[in-house]
Formats: structure tokens, sequence, C-alpha cells
């Protein structure tokens, strides 16, 4: 999965055929815009800030934290899997044992 | 005997015969007591309602010009800074500080006029016909209006909340909601959505606070409108939506329930999807 080149700063970023408009916190795909709740784009916006990195588990429960005072023990796996749903089964990379990243 | 009956008749008839002359000779800004006198006791209770009715209107033009006198002050003020400051600019000796100061009175008059239009369209009726929106999409919208207020939304894992409203109205009462959280927060404000269809928002205030409805009532150290939770209220009221104005533990919480087209459809959640992926 290959990510376009944004510059530091930049509210939009392509994420292959995606566009990720950070600002308006928003994605577009080929056929249109992709509803992601609140907690998917939290997920999301996460990984895309830090593209190219990987982000733990921990990491990306603290994000859904903001929302909830207790989450499920697998509330990363299931954000995780919705967004590969809606956006593509390779958008999210899983690197086993450390976390989860998008290129 | 038949003229007997007619003569008692006339004669018991002839208080309500001048009670009708009072009431149609009446100038229509008399709003004094009706007289009732010589009016059978049975007939006793219309003027008695009839005066209660007149009080009603008495408040209500009474509250009309206040309204007027406190929209006048309120503009007042600013443009006469804006006069001033453009005047010390026209004979060049403002510099960058009178020309701020133009700027930021005219951006109060152009707030307050819109609220005192948002006010008028709320009076009017905004918003009756039937129409549905996306509660969602509207929230988003008005949240992207307001930089520099945090607000955390949490759309409690919905993808689309459909009301039966007008999405205007919708936003007219969110919005001034939302607005006045920012305008009063200590900390991040919180919008909850939820499937009734409802929205909740919380917002952390100093201790003593409190809403105040009342047209252009603010609380000490507030630049808002003072017109914004009058706003809400007038809509809602005429649209027969719900909105409770609570202070608990610390926050201001505003919730207003919306007419919905069904509940929305949560997604499942982490605690009924067992996780697949270790990552």
């Amino acid at each position: 999965m290959c990510a376009g080149a944004t510059a530091a700063g930049a509210t939009e970023v392509g994420l292959g055929a995606l566009r990720v408009d950070l600002a308006g916190r928003r994605v577009y795909g080929p056929g249109g815009e992709v509803r992601l709740t609140a907690r998917e784009w939290a997920v999301l916006a996460l990984l895309v800030a830090a593209r190219g990195r990987v982000q733990s588990r921990a990491m990306l429960e603290d994000a859904l934290y903001s929302f909830d005072e207790e989450i499920a023990g697998n509330a990363v796996e299931v954000y995780v899997s919705r967004l590969r749903g809606k956006l593509g089964a390779d958008v999210i990379e899983t690197r086993r044992g450390l976390g989860y990243l998008v290129r | 005997m038949l003229l007997v009956v007619v003569r008692t008749l006339s004669g018991a008839l002839a208080p309500v015969a001048t009670f009708v002359a009072e009431l149609d000779q009446r100038r229509a800004s008399d709003l004094s007591s009706i007289q009732a006198e010589g009016l059978p006791d049975e007939l006793r209770p219309i003027p008695r309602a009839l005066d209660r009715y007149l009080v009603r209107i008495e408040a209500l033009l009474a509250a009309e010009r206040d309204f007027s006198a406190n929209a006048a002050h309120e503009l007042r003020t600013p443009l006469a800074v804006a006069a001033a400051q453009a005047q010390i600019i026209a004979e060049g000796r403002g510099g960058p500080k009178a020309a701020r100061a133009v700027v930021a009175a005219v951006a109060k008059v152009t707030a307050l006029v819109e609220r005192l239009l948002e006010l008028a369209r709320a009076e009017a009726g905004i918003g009756r016909e039937g129409d549905r929106c996306d509660l969602l999409q509207v929230l988003r919208l008005l949240i992207a209006d307001l930089p520099g207020c945090p607000v955390l939304l949490d759309d409690g894992d919905l993808e689309v909340v459909e009301v039966a409203a007008d999405p205007d109205a919708v936003a007219l009462v969110l919005g001034n909601l939302l607005r006045n959280a920012c305008e009063h927060r200590v900390g991040p404000v919180r919008v909850t959505v939820g499937p009734a269809p409802s929205v909740e928002i919380a917002t952390p205030v100093a201790p003593g606070s409190a809403f105040r409805e009342g047209r252009f009532a603010r609380g000490a150290g507030s630049t808002g409108s003072g017109l914004g939770l009058g706003i809400a209220r007038t809509t809602v009221d005429r649209l027969e939506w719900e909105l409770d104005l609570v202070i608990r533990d610390g926050a201001a919480i505003a919730r207003v329930n919306f007419p919905g087209c069904g509940a929305g459809f949560p997604l499942p959640g982490p605690n009924v999807r067992a996780g697949s992926d270790s990552g």
C-alpha cells in the first residue's frame, strides 16, 4: 500500500486510492465519501499522522480512551477490522506483536 | 304576558349590552381592566378571563419594548466604538490598533445582527414543514465552524442519525448551544449523540455558572450576545422538540431530543466481536 507524499502540516493525505481530509475529518474513495464513525476516525487519524511508523496497540487504545473511560480488550482489533472493511483490506498493515501502520 | 317576558329579558340583558358596547368602543391600546358591573353572576367569569388575557398581552408588549430597547443599546455601543476609531483613522491619527478596534466592533455588530435575525426566524416558525436530515452531518459542519474551541464529538459509533427535522432548524438550535458552550467552557466541550435521536452538549464550567435564558441575559465576563439560549429555546418550543438545561457535577449540560425517523444503526461494537487480529 503506497501513500502519496504529503508536506508537513498538510490537511489532505493521499492513501492509495483514498484521500484523507485531516482538517475536515473525512475520507474519500473512488466511489465518494466513506462514512467513518468518530472512533474509527480516531484510530485512522493516529495511523495517518504517524504514517510509515508502527503504532502500538496501546497507542491506538489511548485514542479510544478519549471517548470512553473503559474500553474492551479487543477494541483496537475491532476498529482496525472495521476500517479495513470500509477502506480496503490492505490499507492498514499488521506488524504482528508490534502494532499497525499505514504507508 | 309576552310583553312582560320581553321587558324582563331586556332588563336582565341590558348590562350585557353595555358590556359588549364597552368592548366595541375600546381603543386598541387600552389594556385596562374591563368593567363588569351589573353583569349576571353566571357571566362574570367572562370579563375576569378577558382581564387575565389583557394582563398577559400587557406583559408581552412590555417584553417587546424592553427587547427593542436592549437590542438598540447592544448595537449602539460597538457602533459608537467603530465610529470613534474610524474618526481617528480618518484624521490620520490611528494606527493598526485603531483599525483592529474597528474590525472587532464591526464583528461584534455582525454577530449580534446574525443572532437577531436568527431570533426572528425562530419566532417566525422556522422548519415547520416536514423534512429530515442527518444529525451527525449537521454537527460536523457546526463543529468545523468553531475554530479554537476543542469539541469531542462522540457519535456513539453511529454512522447516520436521521431526524425528522429541517436541517436549518437543527443547525439553529445546536449552533447556538455549541457557541454558548464554547463561550463559557473551562475545558473541552463534549458532544454525545444518541440514537433516540438526541444530542447532549456537556461543558465544564466555573463554579456558580448558570444557564441564562433571558434575552440579553449574560453572566459576568461573558462576551456572547445573550440571545443564543433564547433562540434555541424558542425554536425547540415551536417545533415541539425537547430541550433540558442543567448544571451537574461542574458541567453545563444541554440536551435536545429530536423527532426521529427510526433509530440509527449502531455497528457491532468491541464487546460483541471477538478479536481476530493481534497487531
